[in-house]
């Protein structure tokens, strides 16, 4: 165990800060809402190299599997589900501008002094060990009522999948009875 | 084995996208470019592309983005479980299997409301 960093462990941390930092930039500076959500990919890849990088593998892993391969997904398919996002110019009003840098002078500054108050404590920089067999252990023993919540957690996310789209279920059954009894004949082997 | 074990991700990762890098800069260089109009047209499997790709898609496809989030989080939580599922027997079989059953409540219920039907 060594208190400074490695060379390697240096370039690998500037280049996922690099990466994260420069297509965070061009998430919020592109005038393509596509664009920024293909921006935000890198994004979040730089995030979970940062993660691994701070021994964090499991997390790391899981925000690759979930972030990268779920959240992203839904996000692009969000653009692809609304009408005539494709087109919408972000910068279009002055007040945006005003307020969101407001509030982002407001979030960083809570931030910063978050980071001043926390008393860090510098356990030095040694190799990697996999964190998954303690987590699965700690979910199953000390943790398992959030682990059993979590399920209940992404029951909601389904029952407010199938909320979302009550009124296209309704027309959709709508639809199919006005056919069941329109075209009867012709249905009724079908 | 050095001081990361990601270190063999890290080269497998550099040798991928180097591969694909140095493949698309190569045919840029060396193959040929012809441009047409039929060429530069987007391709859907030899089908005439009809109309602008930039529609609003069916809110139906959200739907099954949003099954496949949760049961990818559902994955997620299994692979700490199968590691030490062993040491835990049947007890953790048991708790695997309550959290399964608590996510088939509302993948049933999603069905059941009719999410999964494309009419």
């Amino acid at each position: 165990m060594s208190a400074v960093p490695s060379t390697v462990h240096l370039l690998f941390f500037y280049f996922f800060a690099a990466m994260t930092i420069a297509s965070a930039l061009l998430v919020v500076l592109l005038r393509n809402i596509v664009q920024s959500a293909f921006a935000l990919f890198f994004t979040l890849f730089g995030v979970a190299g940062i993660y691994i990088l701070l021994g964090a593998d499991f997390v790391g892993v899981t925000q690759v599997l979930i972030y990268i391969g779920g959240v992203m997904i839904l996000i692009v398919f969000g653009v692809m589900l609304t009408h005539n996002s494709y087109s919408v110019d972000i910068f279009n009003r002055l007040g945006t501008l005003v307020m969101g840098t407001i509030s982002a002078i407001v979030t960083f500054t809570i931030i910063y002094y978050a980071i001043r108050q926390v008393p860090w404590r510098l356990i030095g920089y040694k190799a990697s060990i996999p964190t998954t067999r303690p987590i699965g252990t700690l979910l199953m023993t000390d943790y398992l009522l959030p682990f059993e919540l979590a399920s209940v957690l992404l029951v909601l996310a389904m029952v407010g999948a199938a909320y979302l789209i009550r009124s296209e279920l309704r027309v959709g059954k709508e639809r199919k009875d006005r056919d069941k009894r329109g075209a009867g004949l012709e249905r009724k082997d079908a | 084995m050095g001081e990361y074990s990601f270190i063999n991700i890290a080269i497998y990762a550099t040798i991928v996208i180097g591969f694909a890098g140095l493949t698309v800069v190569l045919s840029a260089l060396v193959g040929p470019s012809v441009k047409s109009k039929e060429k530069l047209s987007p391709y859907e499997c030899g089908v005439e592309p009809v109309g602008n790709a930039r529609i609003s898609f069916p809110v139906r496809y959200y739907v099954i983005a949003l099954m496949f989030l949760v049961f990818d989080v559902e994955v997620v939580f299994m692979y700490p479980w199968a590691i030490v599922a062993r040491a835990l027997g049947a007890f953790g079989m048991y708790e695997m299997g309550i959290f399964i059953c608590i996510v088939l409540v509302g993948f049933v219920y999603a069905w059941k409301k009719g999410a999964f039907e494309w009419d």
